[in-house]
């Protein structure tokens, strides 16, 4: 994932944190030997260098990984798009060519030969908006194998999956910063048994998430955060709802049901503008 | 990153800041100077006053900045080709005394300092005779063509007295300066390697107007308008992009390294631009230093794509100085773990900051980094030497060690040359600045 890892345990052996946390490290590295466009040898790479040309053997990690791109591809109606194609930016909004080129229209895999292929020569394969929280499954797995009761485990800070409570509290209390502000937090998340995913369209990271209809980023700069029991769903959402208008928002809210989903929103010169609840203001 | 800069006021005032860790400061002992011939001592008011020799490309600029800086006064100028001359004279407002000939600036207007910004070839003499007049000198890089002309501006220096600046820039922004403290805390743990370039994607010529100037002849040095306006492309009067561009880079490398080369080798050639001209369109150098750590340096001029970078590396980290950023090779703790971590051990329960957008990876040359400096803009660092200079002239105080960087750097790049031209390792001139420059002590690597 290209990023740091990290984790809190309590009340647990040291030693046997350690070890957990080793194991955590290991299938961690092996996915993203699977799944990472970074990685010259990765199986991705593979994929993305042949777009156009022809089908590539793939693990059945990526196999798997696409298939819960796909629905999410559908559930979230196209928002979420793990495809991105050079071409796309350039074109206008809801023209043929760029509808053609959007998503999983360019992606073609197959369980049973395990192979994948791009068709689009300008589309490209990057699992980077789900990886953290396919990772973050992986890590529940071994949380729930070793009975750890309290935990909390961050993916570059943008992603956390908590387990129980904090040793001096309830729960475990997550503020969301200030773009500009480490030490201000806009909006604070009460987690348990959760997984936290931040996204962002910032001064910092311009232009790095784009709606794959449009080909544009966000009007304004911004940040979502999407509380939920899974992990890959609030990774998801996160993405989906940072790019879409609010008749997409409702759209797509129909077809999940996260704890709870807060945008934050910054002017031009990334000054803090205001924060709203997305569910609750699509309930009321 | 802690970020502890000075302000503009405070960084002329504390000049001494400017040397970071003071590159030889030990072995540059309380040298005692021969009685100045510059007689003059500033009080709070008083101008310093300035003459400018060389008023061409860069002449132009320092012009410009000089008659900026409230406590300096331009009260002449001078070049030798008239339309720089009539430049100069428009530069002041008619102001300044215009000269065609330096050494008549020195004599009739005896200036207290003088920036010289003409080409390589005619800066020892220049700047010895200004020196030896009695003025402080800011001359431009690089020094000279020569390690012994180099050294004989080094030893005017040092014998009248008076203050000795060449500009190296870098030396006074803000950026490098705090880029250097992360060095000393350890950012990098140690440096093992510098990576520097300087990509252009031109011919580098200066066009040459067909009309004459009447009453006005060229100096008997040059065949032609074009070698002395193209001064950059002949080697009797330049080294070429190593000597012109080079040398600032190789002054951070001296700088951030704290030490000096032990040997270059390199390679050059003319590949692209074949126009009669004498010196390397491409150039690519390896700086051997001590503890085996290698400065290796390219420059072009038929492709831009790169363009200029210093890159400083180590086993924890890079610097890359021209876009003042740096990446971790190792992600550091999250700010908010840590505080998470220390709430737990003092019983405390609230808030932990940590949701926020992604932490950016550090991993590979698409990162986006972290800012050396967050506080943009930044002073132009070509200002702040000019102020610096004035500063220190005003003051009495010199600016530690800047002739010695100044040496130092140009010898680096003419040795550079030589590497290329010879197509052998040349050795660091050891022995011989030793024997030339005060306090310089010759490094075990030397010692047989």
């Amino acid at each position: 994932m290209g990023t740091r890892f990290e984790a809190v345990f309590w009340g647990i052996d040291e030693s046997f944190a350690r070890s957990v946390f080793s194991e955590m490290d290991e299938q961690i590295s092996q996915l993203e030997k699977d799944l990472s466009h970074y990685d010259e040898k990765s199986p991705v790479t593979a994929v993305n260098k042949n777009a156009g040309v022809k089908e590539v053997p793939v693990p059945q990690t990526v196999i798997k990984a696409l298939k819960t791109c796909r629905a999410h591809f559908e559930a979230t109606h196209g928002l979420f798009d793990i495809t991105m194609s050079e071409r796309r930016e350039y074109e206008p909004a809801g023209s043929s060519a760029s509808n053609n080129r959007s998503g999983f229209t360019q992606l073609e895999f197959s369980e049973e030969n395990r192979t994948v292929h791009v068709k689009d020569r300008g589309a490209q394969v990057d699992f980077g908006a789900i990886g953290k929280g396919m990772a973050l499954e992986l890590v529940e797995d071994i949380i729930d194998k070793y009975e750890i009761e309290n935990i909390l485990v961050s993916f570059g800070e943008s992603s956390i999956l908590t387990r129980g409570h904090h040793p001096h509290g309830k729960k475990w209390q997550i503020g969301i910063s200030d773009i500009h502000d480490d030490t201000v937090h806009r909006t604070s998340f009460d987690m348990q048994n959760h997984a936290l995913s931040t996204s962002g369209h910032t001064p910092r990271n311009e232009g790095n998430l784009r709606h794959p209809k449009t080909g544009r980023p966000p009007s304004t700069y911004q940040t979502v955060s999407v509380l939920a029991s899974s992990p890959v769903e609030s990774e998801v959402l996160s993405t989906a709802l940072l790019l879409a208008g609010q008749r997409e928002e409702r759209r797509i809210l129909q077809n999940y049901n996260p704890d709870r989903a807060v945008r934050i929103k910054y002017d031009r010169g990334g000054r803090f503008v205001d924060v709203h609840d997305i569910n609750h203001s699509l309930l009321s | 990153m802690s970020q502890d800069l000075p302000s503009r006021k405070e960084f002329l005032k504390q000049l001494s800041f400017i040397t970071g860790t003071g590159l030889l400061a030990g072995s540059v002992p309380g040298v005692s100077f021969a009685d100045s011939l510059n007689k003059r001592n500033f009080s709070a008011n008083d101008r310093v006053r300035v003459g400018m020799i060389g008023v061409g490309s860069r002449g132009r600029y320092h012009t410009i900045v000089m008659n900026r800086i409230p406590q300096a006064e331009i009260t002449s100028v001078c070049d030798n080709y008239p339309p720089y001359y009539e430049r100069a004279k428009e530069l002041t407002d008619g102001k300044a005394d215009a000269y065609w000939d330096y050494r008549e600036l020195l004599e009739k207007d005896q200036p207290d300092a003088v920036v010289i910004a003409t080409p390589p070839h005619e800066h020892a003499q220049m700047t010895i005779d200004a020196l030896e007049s009695g003025a402080h000198v800011l001359c431009e890089k690089n020094m000279a063509n020569t390690v012994d002309r180099t050294l004989d501006m080094y030893e005017a220096h040092k014998k009248t007295g008076n203050k000795l600046l060449i500009g190296m820039q870098r030396r006074f922004d803000i950026k490098y300066l705090q880029a250097l403290k992360m060095i000393e805390e350890g950012f990098l743990s140690e440096i093992t390697q510098i990576r520097a370039w300087w990509h252009r994607n031109g011919d580098w010529r200066r066009s040459v107007p067909d009309k004459d100037f009447p009453d006005w002849e060229l100096d008997p040095e040059y065949p032609s308008l074009e070698h002395k306006l193209n001064w950059r492309l002949y080697r009797e009067y330049s080294r070429g992009l190593v000597t012109e561009l080079g040398t600032h880079q190789l002054d951070v490398a001296n700088w951030f390294l704290d030490t000096l080369p032990l040997s270059v080798r390199g390679t050059g050639s003319i590949n692209y631009w074949e126009d009669g001209r004498e010196v390397y369109d491409n150039i690519n150098l390896v700086y051997s230093y001590p503890k085996g750590v290698n400065v290796i340096y390219d420059s072009l001029i038929s492709n831009k794509h790169y363009s200029l970078e210093e890159q400083v590396m180590g086993p924890e980290g890079t610097l890359e100085m021209q876009d003042g950023k740096y990446y971790y090779e190792k992600p550091p703790p999250a700010p908010g773990i840590l505080q998470l971590i220390s709430d737990i051990e003092d019983d405390l329960f609230g808030v932990t900051p940590l949701g926020g957008d992604s932490w950016n990876p550090q991993r590979a040359a698409d990162t986006s980094g972290n800012y050396i400096v967050e506080e943009y803009p930044l002073p132009n660092r070509a200002v702040l030497q000019d102020e610096a200079f004035i500063e220190s002239v005003r003051q009495g105080e010199e600016l530690p060690d800047a002739a010695e960087n100044g040496v130092y750097a140009s010898v680096a790049v003419i040795l550079g040359h030589e590497a290329m031209l010879q197509d052998k390792v040349i050795p660091w001139p050891e022995e011989k600045l030793a024997k030339r420059i005060d306090g310089y002590r010759i490094r075990p690597e030397f010692k047989s």
